[in-house]
């Protein structure tokens, strides 16, 4: 692979197409990871070819001179076919609960015993994520799984930083909120650790 | 960086099993598109900024780029061919595919069906003579294939139950009201597929217990992603987006008149009757089969309150989980009927109300042995520094190490959190014979408010087996206290597998046996 940046590969492309096939091999894998813990295996897929597909006959439009990040770019476009899909990535979770086999318990020493035992709180993570609301769901696996900053989100998905910010509090509110007491107790437990 | 990234990270590590079987097709496929668009020239729905001139080069040029593209992949693409090539063939030989077929017969699952993977070390595979074509319904709006419940036990102590259309025995999805393209074929599931049911472990005596429901199931029961657009285009929709969405014929289309209330579940041998509500009153079905199967499936209507539809299961020690809104009673042989809880605000009325339990689960293995039994010398090595966890599915054997200068292959470094890792060593003098039925749990306390953690073994171990297992030590930099911990044997288990690891042993918690203690510093 070449040691250009992507934006500098990205704008070479437009009169060399040929320039986006390292982009594609730059990036494909993580996309499509990316893709597929949200959605699964066929629409991963599915959904990662198109997102490289317009990404390449819209690569005009990152624009000249653009400083933003080609990857915040290419998860945009991901996050916009994802959203279109938000249900299918809601029964995943949900399907992903029920097949790890512990939902969360109401009754308090399980409860105790669950928040001590972290790797037992997958599923009930999973739940609150099909909880949540396609945009605050968005910003917070973007933050989590795709590792952008606050600044690639808000380019990602064309808002402010502020907004990423607000958005990302407000979805961890909500998950810890539904772990129960056990997300409560994860989020001290965070702030012990500061 | 909070806890709760951490979490995540662990939940995208365990939402990528099989990631590399899958990347490489899904790379492949895409690579070829791209060269197809390539080929294709200019896009006539692209809209370019101002920097696309448009100079797209001679035709020699696109063909020296797609034999780029082409050149960079021949074995991915050979491959894939040759796969897709070789289970057409095998597909055919096996009859699948919509043909008439004889009962199913004893297979063995091309990977663990969902669920099993809580015995990730035990034996699998379906055990022939148990598959069991428990129920078949009617569809509710005589559309198709009837319905169909299978359960069919699996090696480990697992049972699985797999719903959706019926034909010919065998269940499975049709290809109608957007799925498959509505091709009007059966697609049949494998073992593996449990399509809308799920696997449990069984009780001592080899029964099943759970129960699941979907409030809008797919009426094809192909459990497939919607149809973005299933009332069609709005305008703004480009032409060529519309076409390649259209080419997607594997999707639902979700209108409700494409949509079923799908409920069932195995309510264990004693029981004689379940009675649900619906639009227009009640009904009442008898459970089939040794484990008292039952099937539900009516057309959507919001009148229908269904409270934990598009939950499953999962249920505790001595609980049940219920569609409570749907499940209106249900009567046992030798038990008092068990009611759905009552829609009401008053106090006293919910108090009085008793939930409903697995009636006639029989827990799998209780053996009647003391501490002396089991109690260990338990040592620990403290280590610190960067972690490095597994990637990939969770395997409870697997340690994480501390980071060397170079992370290994399958590893990943944690980020943030803590830097104090402790292994912990015992030996096992009683074994787990099944993952399902005991296990061992560790734990610690940090030292400092009341904080600490655990896990459990989650694996078959022999007698004997020395033990070893990691656990990260999450505590605030302030805190000086030696970190306190146990390791205890737990043979408790409720229905659907459910185990009550027992936090508690430092005060003996019932159904716990103590194996030893131990102690450490953090390392400043």
């Amino acid at each position: 692979m070449s040691s250009d940046s992507d934006a500098t590969l990205l704008r070479r492309s437009i009169e060399q197409p040929d320039a986006f096939a390292e982009l594609f091999d730059r990036h494909f894998p993580a996309v499509h990871r990316y893709l597929r813990r949200r959605l699964g295996d066929e629409l991963a897929g599915e959904l990662a070819a198109e997102t490289f597909l317009q990404a390449f006959r819209s690569r005009g439009r990152f624009g000249d001179g653009s400083t933003g990040s080609v990857v915040a770019w290419l998860y945009g476009i991901a996050a916009n076919l994802v959203r279109m899909n938000h249900r299918a990535e809601e029964r995943r979770l949900r399907a992903y609960a029920r097949a790890a086999g512990r939902q969360p318990s109401s009754e308090p020493e399980i409860a105790v015993a669950d928040r001590l035992d972290a790797r037992a709180l997958g599923p009930a993570l999973a739940l609150a994520l099909a909880e949540l609301s396609p945009p605050l769901r968005e910003v917070l696996v973007l933050h989590a799984w795709a590792e952008l900053s606050h600044e690639e989100i808000a380019a990602a998905l064309g808002c402010s930083a502020t907004a990423v910010r607000t958005r990302l509090h407000r979805a961890r509110a909500q998950v810890a909120a539904e772990l129960g007491d056990r997300g409560g107790a994860l989020l001290t437990d965070a702030e012990v650790n500061r | 960086v909070s806890e709760l990234d951490n979490l995540l990270d662990r939940l995208g590590a365990a939402l990528d099993e099989g990631l590399d079987e899958a990347a490489r097709p899904a790379a492949a496929r895409a690579r070829a598109r791209l060269a197809a668009a390539i080929a294709a020239g200019p896009d006539p729905t692209a809209t370019p900024g101002p920097a696309h001139r448009a100079t797209h080069g001679p035709p020699a040029r696109i063909r020296r780029r797609i034999g780029r593209l082409r050149g960079h992949w021949p074995g991915a693409l050979a491959t894939g061919l040759t796969v897709a090539v070789a289970v057409t063939v095998l597909l055919l030989a096996l009859g699948t595919g919509g043909h008439r077929s004889a009962a199913p017969a004893a297979s063995v699952p091309s990977r663990l069906p969902l669920g099993s993977e809580l015995n990730p070390s035990g034996p699998t595979g379906v055990i022939g003579s148990s598959v069991r074509l428990a129920v078949v319904v009617p569809d509710p709006e005589g559309s198709g294939p009837a319905w169909g419940l299978k359960t069919y036990r699996v090696r480990g102590g697992m049972t699985c139950f797999q719903a959706g259309r019926e034909q010919d025995g065998r269940i499975g999805a049709v290809g109608a009201y957007g799925s498959y393209g509505d091709d009007g074929r059966f697609h049949p599931f494998t073992f593996s597929d449990v399509g809308f049911g799920t696997c449990v472990p069984s009780d001592a005596r080899g029964h099943a217990f759970d129960n699941v429901a979907y409030a809008n199931a797919p009426a094809s029961a192909s459990g497939e992603p919607c149809r973005t657009f299933p009332r069609g285009f709005p305008p703004h929709v480009l032409a060529a987006f519309r076409r390649r969405l259209a080419a997607q014929g594997h999707a639902a289309d979700c209108r409700t008149a494409n949509e079923r209330l799908v409920a069932f579940g195995l309510l264990g041998p004693d029981a004689t009757s379940l009675t649900y509500r619906t639009a227009h009153g009640t009904k009442t079905v008898r459970p089939r089969g040794p484990d008292g199967a039952y099937l539900i499936v009516e057309p959507v209507d919001q009148a229908v309150y269904c409270n934990n539809c598009g939950y499953t299961g999962g249920g505790g020690a001595d609980g049940m989980s219920l569609p409570d809104g749907l499940i209106a009673a249900i009567t046992y042989r030798h038990a008092p009927p068990c009611h759905a809880p009552p829609r009401t605000h008053d106090l006293a009325t919910m108090l009085r109300y008793r939930p409903c339990r697995d009636v006639g689960f029989v827990a799998p293995y209780r053996p009647h042995i003391t501490e002396a039994d089991v109690a260990s010398p338990v040592t620990v090595r403290v280590v610190s520094g960067p972690i490095c966890v597994h990637g990939g599915i969770y395997r409870p054997a697997q340690l994480d190490i501390t980071c060397p200068a170079r992370v290994p292959p399958g590893y990943f470094r944690r980020r943030g959190g803590p830097e104090t890792l402790v292994y912990i060593t015992w030996r096992a003098r009683e074994p787990v014979r099944n993952v399902n039925d005991s296990t061992y749990a560790y734990q610690i306390d940090n030292g400092c408010n009341g904080g600490g953690q655990g896990s459990s073994t989650q694996a078959v171990i022999r007698a004997g087996t020395i033990v070893t297992r990691d656990m990260q030590v999450f505590r605030s930099g302030q805190c000086r206290a030696p970190v306190t911990g146990s390791v205890v044997y737990v043979p408790v288990l409720g229905p659907n597998g459910q185990q009550a690891i027992a936090m508690a042993s430092r005060r003996g918690a019932p159904g716990t046996y103590l194996v030893g203690r131990f102690s450490f510093t953090v390392p400043r």
